[in-house]
């Protein structure tokens, strides 16, 4: 599904001024926002999901329309369908994973047997079972992400947005949980688009990259599929100069 | 001595009660709007929330009377309809209320600020209401800081004198409460009975006190 964003918005606090001017389209399912700090991906990424309203714009997923400052089309989060998983997860501290998993299931009467199997099914698909009467502050930091993955595809979002799923883990668990975030990808067929200082990331988990700079997007790598995988040459040269202009030396958080 | 501490314990305990409940409500909603909504003037909105904290008991009760007295703004209009609130205990509960409120409401505007936005932002996209989300999420990680204010106001409502006093008067049997009745029984030179009253507002204040403490401490 293709994403288009195109989108400005001015931030302003106290005597400093950032701004927003982005614009790009995403042709595959799997985009990554790659880029130093303070480049406006993660801005981005919640006017995206209705968290931020741009200041003008136009934001679609396929065919629907999210966001059009012209045709005063401003949909709110909870009517766009798309998940997020955030940098610290947000995992709601009172409740146990069960009733984080199942926070966004509808509550309609008739629904309710039909989602308590849908949350079964997906505390195992995310072998969350053992867990399941646990608070978010007894997990370790890679239950965590899987929670907040399941809480947020049990929903069959359109799109997922995640904010550096993979930050807040240690280097040894990062390799494992890329591995299923990718799997989870394809299971799922959702499109998502990742937020990312790490190079391997982009490798793992991109078909587009793109790259931001000051608020901008500097550039838009689409990678055949397999190509980042080590394929194609001439793209992984293209990529690799891309990071490295990036990151001259040591690249990373 | 029993019998003459129970009749001002037990309007203590009504006057304090609904004083609590009265600005837990106000103080809640003013808590909320100051912590979740930025607008013009919410600086000394704050303030104004935060001056019976500071202001003499007194000064307070001489507004309350000019607001609610016979020719005041609204008790001219109450008094018309048949409502008076000068010398009864409802009016005690209402001096009681404002001297107790910014207490509640300093309380929940902590307890309000210190919820994750990004916990509402998450249940926002998860397709929660915004009222499934404040009794779901932003309440459920509030409500120990609301109830620890709450308790402060409870115990401040208990020994409120100043502003009861000038707006309530003090009668025994219908306004006096136990801070009057201490005034009352040390001028009358009843040592004991002030000593016994001394006693019990001392425990009952200090209990509350061990207990909003333990309510203070984060629970995640």
């Amino acid at each position: 599904m293709k994403i288009r964003v195109d989108i400005r918005k001015t931030l302003r606090s106290h005597d400093r001024e950032f701004r927003l001017d982005v614009s790009f389209t995403a042709e595959h399912d799997r985009s990554v926002v790659f880029g130093p700090s303070g480049s406006g991906k993660s801005l981005t990424l919640q006017c995206i999901a209705g968290l931020l309203k741009p200041d003008e714009g136009r934001i679609e997923i396929g065919e629907r329309v999210l966001f059009d400052s012209a045709a005063g089309i401003n949909l709110r989060p909870q009517e766009r369908n798309v998940g997020f998983v955030f940098q610290d997860y947000a995992l709601f501290p009172h409740l146990t994973v069960e009733q984080n998993v199942a926070f966004g299931l509808n509550r309609e009467v008739g629904e309710r047997n039909h989602s308590v199997g849908r949350v079964k099914e997906f505390l195992a698909l995310f072998e969350l079972e053992p867990l399941a009467r646990s608070h978010p502050r007894s997990l370790s930091g890679g239950q965590r992400q899987r929670v907040a993955l399941a809480r947020a595809l049990i929903r069959h979002p359109d799109l997922l947005l995640m904010d550096e799923p993979l930050s807040a883990l240690d280097p040894l668990l990062r390799s494992r949980v890329r591995r299923e975030l990718s799997d989870m990808q394809t299971r799922f067929r959702v499109p998502m688009v990742v937020i990312t200082h790490d190079p391997a990331d982009v490798e793992a988990l991109a078909q587009n990259v793109i790259v931001f700079e000051h608020g901008r997007v500097a550039q838009v790598m689409s990678l055949k599929e397999g190509a980042a995988g080590g394929g194609d040459t001439a793209q992984r040269e293209m990529l690799d100069r891309a990071l490295s202009d990036l990151y001259p030396v040591g690249a990373g958080g | 001595m029993l019998g003459q501490a129970v009749v001002p314990l037990a309007l203590t305990l009504k006057v304090a009660g609904f004083a609590t409940l009265l600005a837990l409500l106000t103080g809640g909603l003013f808590g909320f709007l100051l912590a979740r909504h930025s607008f013009w003037g919410r600086d000394v909105l704050d303030a104004i929330c935060t001056l019976p904290m500071v202001m003499p008991p007194t000064v307070l009760g001489y507004y309350l009377i000019v607001i609610i007295g016979r020719r005041g703004w609204i008790g001219g209009w109450l008094h018309e309809i048949g409502i008076d609130l000068i010398f009864t205990w409802q009016g005690a509960v209402l001096a009681s209320a404002v001297v107790a409120f910014p207490l509640v409401f300093k309380g929940a505007r902590a307890a309000f600020e210190s919820v994750d936005s990004h916990l509402e932002n998450a249940a926002r996209t998860l397709g929660s209401s915004e009222l499934r989300i404040f009794f779901r999420v932003t309440l459920p990680l509030a409500w120990r800081g609301i109830l620890a204010g709450t308790m402060l106001a409870f115990a401040r409502a208990m020994g409120e004198f100043g502003a009861t006093l000038m707006v309530a008067g003090n009668i025994p049997g219908k306004t006096q409460t136990l801070s009057l009745a201490v005034y009352d029984a040390v001028q009358a030179g009843q040592d004991d009975l002030a000593n016994f009253l001394v006693l019990i507002t001392s425990i009952v204040c200090v209990l509350i006190l061990v207990a909003s403490g333990k309510l203070f401490r984060p629970a995640y």
